[in-house]
């Protein structure tokens, strides 16, 4: 229970970070999210979106790519992955 | 005013693509192809699709090509059908008639013979793709006037966290800031976080510059040059 309560701690605290766009700090919260749960998609598409925005487009695609394996319909990631590629276009 | 009427002749990736696109734009669209096939495939998508000759004058003139502001003719491949339509849709006095070229020779015929415009996406894509290898800060380049070009660059990292005015940046470069692209976190209506671009056009002089803002800028080439070396 409590390493569940520390995991949501620490995704609500990463949440904040990037609602206010600190992306370095909210980056760091969700790697911490991970360590704890590795299956936590909401960790992976917020760090597709956060590497997105600062143009490592590989890293986000990498990371849009393990939410789809934890959440295959996941429309965000879906959305961002054709943005990526260009696919959007077509 | 009534609306403009579009003829695509040569239903190909691009022509069928330039046919379906205008018609979802509300243009009505007159598609022309040869081939049977393909125009039963697009004739759901624009306003009336006709299988016919774009070599013969009869065949183009019972389609209706000649009730047509524009037409667009996308036959790259096939050099002598393409110029021998571009020839009728003039004769047949098309006001507006663009060419899609396969290369430089066919150009210059389509220009002898009347086109209006022609176009090389091939080359202008090439152009595009080569630009932003060469220059990965650059997002978006179109050419303003013969020395002028507006230009989306990714805010170089001496302006983050200051205002236009503290950038100097009309004294320092000669260029101009027309807008500020900005992306902001935001929860959707699923719960879920992502973020969306937001334009600030006309930025005031006292507007900050974040760090991955995209700037877009209009200046002349070597200032914007300038500018990407920062």
């Amino acid at each position: 229970m409590a390493d569940k309560k520390t995991e949501q701690e620490l995704l609500d605290l990463a949440k904040f970070y990037f609602l206010n766009s600190k992306f370095d700090e909210a980056l760091d919260e969700f790697e911490k999210v991970l360590k704890i749960n590795p299956q936590n998609w909401q960790a992976y598409c917020n760090l597709g979106l956060i590497y997105e925005n600062k143009k490592d487009y590989a890293k986000a695609k990498q990371m849009y790519n393990r939410t789809l394996e934890i959440d295959k319909q996941n429309k965000v990631a879906k959305e961002h992955i054709s943005k990526i590629t260009g696919m959007d276009n077509e | 005013m009534a609306k403009k009427q579009f003829g695509v002749i040569g239903l190909g990736t691009f022509g069928s693509n330039v046919a379906k696109e205008l018609f979802k734009r509300d243009f009505p669209v007159l598609a022309i192809d040869h081939k049977e096939d393909i125009v039963n495939k697009i004739s759901p998508f624009v306003t009336q699709a006709i299988v016919a000759d774009a070599a013969d004058d009869n065949s183009l003139k019972e389609a209706g090509i000649a009730d047509c502001d524009t037409v667009i003719i996308s036959m790259g491949e096939d050099v002598e059908t393409s110029i021998l339509a571009t020839l009728i849709a003039k004769d047949l006095g098309v006001k507006n008639v663009i060419v899609k070229c396969a290369s430089q020779w066919h150009s210059k015929i389509a220009v002898k013979i009347g086109a209006d415009k022609v176009i090389y996406p091939e080359l202008e894509m090439a152009k595009k793709l080569a630009e932003s290898m060469a220059s990965p800060n650059i997002l978006e380049q179109i050419e303003f006037s013969k020395d002028y070009n507006l230009v989306e660059i990714i805010a170089p990292k001496n302006f983050w966290k200051k205002t236009i005015k503290q950038t100097d940046i009309r004294n320092k470069f000669g260029i101009n800031i027309i807008a500020i692209k900005r992306h902001v976190p935001f929860i959707n209506n699923d719960g879920q976080s992502d973020i969306k671009e937001e334009t600030n056009v006309v930025p005031g002089p006292d507007d900050e510059i974040l760090e991955n803002d995209v700037l877009v800028v209009v200046g002349k080439d070597e200032q914007i040059d300038k500018l990407k070396k920062l």
